[in-house]
């Protein structure tokens, strides 16, 4: 597919660029914002069905880029200096942007591309690297180098004269007066299901699509299958023999779909083959183990399809984990005066399961000494008080959604599949299915212990029901064996020797954790070690190339 | 006596009114004034039972910790016993009338080591020990890590949060229900709860401001998974089978209730801390066998003679092993015949890692 380009009014040059199989094209790095400049518009989507230069423009002057339906980027530059950047909705494009000296800006899709330019300085964030330690991502619009943003899914970024202002042209909507009945939401849900698996089918071609055996992704292929007219092909990883897998369930469900499977047998060695690759594409460090695999089922894909979807945002839209153990939390308080008013705050960054409790113990004090108190916690308390939503477990999700899968999950799969020739497609991260989320009550989300009730009971008929009633278990990564054995011989260098340089970590805590030496009840050493191995391979593959 | 603060050793003379001669810091202990522990010791027990400073516990934990150390010493006397009987014999032997000196110590040894053989008993009293902690606490503070409910705290405490309007319309995966309060008080202080996607609470009603609310969450999961965790007493060995059989707890429900408690066939290694039987014979039933009945009536056995990390460890294990074995009757396992399923294996041995083979993300 070539890319779409003409003129428009009030615009001398256009780049409006669909995504495209064979080239996806990214908004380079560019310096603007003096007067007199050429008026530009720069566009990066997957909209469906694609607007011309001409609808854009009317979009954006208009206020109306809710009429689009789609992931997009775009950029435009005005012949007076000023410069407007937008993000869809809910993220599933990047866009990054830095204030250069006399009043100028720079900006792009890719953080790696303003960091390459040399007009910004590759200064760590310190902040940053704690919030990434607590998360594994990172929320919000900082980055990890110092002065360099994120434009916010649903935000429009305006520079003028070598100030920003910020509005908001999408949100998520909060929680309705009053609650629809739940025949009707499930009806609704199915035919948006079925209506957003339809736009992100490629007319007249294969399509291909991830395949975990959970509960998300089984629907997309089932949808998949049951709407598209060219075959469907699915894709799995398996870790080998000696490791756990999914694969007993993602084969069921290929098989009962009528779907070709193909499966990805990722083993350790191909783990440290692809790491420093994949983590090099990221334009913020994700400390998710699930990066490698994730592009390598990109690769494997891009043999035979230009379109890939996945069932990523079941999880942030419909009731995934974490939201238990945050009632729990919230139940019992903090009977024992440990967090003290922060409690709530402390329980979500803990309920992430990484290192937030042990920033004192693991950072050079330096570096622990540049964090401010209570960052971590005041960043997050004024998402768990939205009076938005009325409910607690509406408002986690709420979070989930903005952060979790707004600057993790689509951040990653954006990342992660271009560089490989395939497009990625959620359509659980359809915009309208998030905002038709956000009118179910979260009862019908968690029911009891269920989670994701409705959105099961929405495809119950599309999928056998040991597959729509298994236990929870989510995909898991053999980390902690890797770390025991193959991979621990590089761990050791990256870690002791890889992150020496930074001055961040302290040594002692770096040979506990690697020799399994951590106190405690649940140590999570390999989930730890993976967290500091991509943030090893990330300060050394876009930082300091 | 090695001063805590500064690591400084002094003897008797150097430490006048009982303070460091070198950082001037107070002793809370003095043993050549008939204190039963020094410093070090009692600061050790408080290292022991805290995992070197990473989990909270309760003052039981630490008495039972020095009342294992008073027990560990008619172990060097039964040692003592048999090195002094050998060399009895070799003078005995070789001079004759000087056997008398060394035979009358090791008689009296002896007998010291036939009491204690014979002691079932905790040699340490409850109000020595209440009075120990008291001493500690005026001399270093309060210690690291002891649970301290906020509601006792008093201004300290911070006020109560009106619960959100939709938290009691959710379940959870598992229960851990205790048969007394400190044992609750022991996970839910430790984060267990929010580790492990299960509601802690004690039978009798705590704590109290979340009791009836939690209580009727958990029936909102058909398949709850139930967990009872208790002392080696008459009321906690019939936990699982009250929590199974009556009404206001899971009866409706006809859950499986798996006992993870102490019971008495895990007691034997405790021998020398136990603690005196309730009162009337225990009769057998409701989740007690003759067996147990005829030994829960001669003595009984607190969880808190665990540490809290083994206790921790062994509950988190349990928990997963009985997820492993759907079925409920697998190896380490058996059927009590009412609605409960003994774990055998939950303080049948030392647990170790908690860590499993594969890590979740996200």
């Amino acid at each position: 597919m070539k890319p779409a380009t003409s003129k428009a009014t009030a615009t001398d040059s256009v780049d409006v660029t669909p995504a495209s199989r064979c080239a996806r094209m990214r908004i380079p790095a560019r310096i603007a914002g003096v007067p007199g400049q050429t008026a530009v518009l720069h566009v990066e989507h997957d909209c469906t069905p694609a607007p011309s230069e001409a609808d854009w423009l009317r979009y954006l002057d208009g206020g109306l880029l809710g009429q689009t339906h789609g992931p997009f980027a775009l950029a435009r530059e005005h012949a007076d200096g000023s410069v407007t950047l937008a993000r869809d909705a809910i993220g599933e494009r990047s866009l990054y942007y830095a204030l250069l000296p006399s009043a100028r800006i720079i900006y792009a899709s890719r953080l790696q591309d303003i960091v390459q330019s040399g007009q910004v300085a590759r200064e760590l964030n310190m902040a940053s690297v704690a919030t990434y330690l607590s998360w594994s991502y990172l929320p919000g619009r900082e980055t990890l180098v110092h002065g360099i943003y994120k434009v916010l899914p649903g935000e429009v970024v305006r520079f003028r004269l070598g100030s920003i202002t910020r509005s908001h042209w999408w949100t998520l909507p909060g929680e309705p007066e009053h609650w629809r009945h739940e025949t009707s939401l499930r009806r609704e849900l199915r035919d948006r299901l079925e209506s957003a698996v339809r736009r992100r089918l490629p007319a007249g071609q294969p399509v291909g699509a991830t395949l975990s055996g959970g509960i998300d992704s089984s629907l997309v292929v089932a949808l998949a299958a049951r709407l598209h007219d060219k075959p469907v092909i699915t894709y799995s990883v398996s870790f080998g023999a000696d490791y756990r897998n999914e694969l007993p369930f993602s084969s069921r469900v290929a098989r009962h779909c009528g779907v070709e499977q193909r499966i990805v047998e990722l083993t350790p060695r191909t783990v440290v083959d692809e790491l420093d690759r994949t983590i090099a594409l990221l334009g913020d460090p994700i400390g998710d183990p699930l990066t490698v695999p994730n592009a390598m089922l990109s690769r494997e894909a891009s043999r035979e399809v230009g379109v890939v979807l996945n069932g990523e945002g079941g999880d942030p839209c419909f009731g995934g984990p974490k939201n238990t153990p945050m009632v729990l939390a919230e139940l019992f308080g903090d009977m024992y005066a440990t967090d003290g008013p922060r409690h709530r705050a402390a329980s979500y960054l803990r309920a992430h399961q990484k290192c937030y409790d042990d920033l004192a113990a693991m950072l050079e004090p330096a570096a622990f000494a540049a964090i401010a108190v209570n960052a971590l916690e005041d960043w997050v308390t004024p998402y768990l008080e939205d009076t938005r939503w009325k409910s607690f477990v509406g408002r986690l999700m709420s979070i989930n959604l903005l952060c979790k899968g707004a600057h993790h999950i689509l951040g990653k799969v954006d990342a992660l599949s271009g560089p490989y020739g395939v497009l990625p497609r959620a359509p659980l991260f359809d915009r309208e299915i998030a905002e038709l989320a956000f009118a179910i009550p979260p009862q019908l989300k968690l029911r009891g212990a269920i989670e994701k009730y409705l959105l099961k009971e929405a495809v119950r008929d599309l999928l056998p029901g040991e597959i729509i009633d298994r236990p929870k278990s989510g995909m898991l990564v053999p980390v902690q064996g890797w770390f025991r054995g193959p991979l621990l011989p590089q761990a050791r260098e990256r870690l002791l020797e890889g992150l020496a340089p930074w001055g961040l970590f302290r040594r002692d805590y770096l040979e506990r954790l690697l020799d399994g030496r951590l106190p405690g009840i649940h140590t999570r050493r390999g989930v730890k070690i993976w967290l500091l191995i991509t943030l090893e391979a990330w300060l050394r593959g876009v930082l300091k190339p | 006596m090695k001063c805590i603060r500064c690591g400084t050793d002094s003897n008797y003379k150097e430490r006048t009114g009982k303070k460091c001669p070198k950082c001037k810091g107070a002793f809370a202990f003095e043993p050549r004034d008939g204190d039963a522990f020094t410093d070090p010791a009692f600061q050790h027990a408080i290292d022991t039972v805290s995992a070197k400073g990473q989990l909270r516990w309760g003052a039981e934990h630490v008495y039972y910790e020095l009342a294992r150390r008073q027990r560990v010493k008619s172990g060097c006397a039964t040692v003592a016993f048999v090195i002094l009987a050998v060399i009895t014999l070799i003078v005995v032997l070789k001079a004759g009338w000087l056997a008398v000196v060394p035979a009358l110590v090791a008689m009296l040894i002896g007998r010291h080591v036939w009491r204690t053989k014979k002691q079932k008993f905790v040699k340490l009293v409850q109000k020595d020990f209440d009075s120990m902690l008291k001493t500690w606490q005026k001399a270093h503070g309060q210690p690291k890590g002891l649970i301290v409910r906020a509601m006792t705290r008093g201004a300290a405490a911070p006020p109560p949060r009106a619960l959100e309007s939709d938290i009691a319309d959710y379940s959870f995966d598992r229960a851990v229900i205790c048969d007394r309060a400190r044992t609750a008080d022991l996970l839910l202080a430790n984060n267990f709860h929010f580790e492990n996607n299960c509601a802690v609470l004690a039978i009798d009603g705590y704590p109290e401001a979340q009791f009836e609310t939690v209580r009727a969450m958990l029936k909102r999961n058909p398949r709850l998974r139930v967990f009872a965790l208790h002392d080696a007493t008459p009321k906690g060995c019939r936990l699982a089978n009250t929590l199974a059989t009556d009404k206001t707890w899971f009866a409706e429900q006809k859950l499986t209730v798996t006992d993870v408690g102490l019971r008495p066939g895990q007691a034997r290694a405790f021998t020398g801390l136990f603690q005196p039987p309730v009162g009337q014979p225990v009769a057998a039933g409701k989740g007690i066998s003759a067996t147990d009945a005829a030994w829960l009536s001669a003595q009984t056995l607190e969880l808190a003679v665990i540490r809290p990390e083994q206790v921790l460890k062994r509950l988190y294990k349990a928990l997963t092993r009985e997820e492993q074995d759907d079925s409920g009757g697998g190896d380490g396992s058996s059927s009590g015949g009412d609605g409960t399923t003994h774990d055998r294996d939950s303080f049948a041995h030392e647990a170790s890692d908690v860590e499993s083979d594969s890590d979740g993300f996200g």
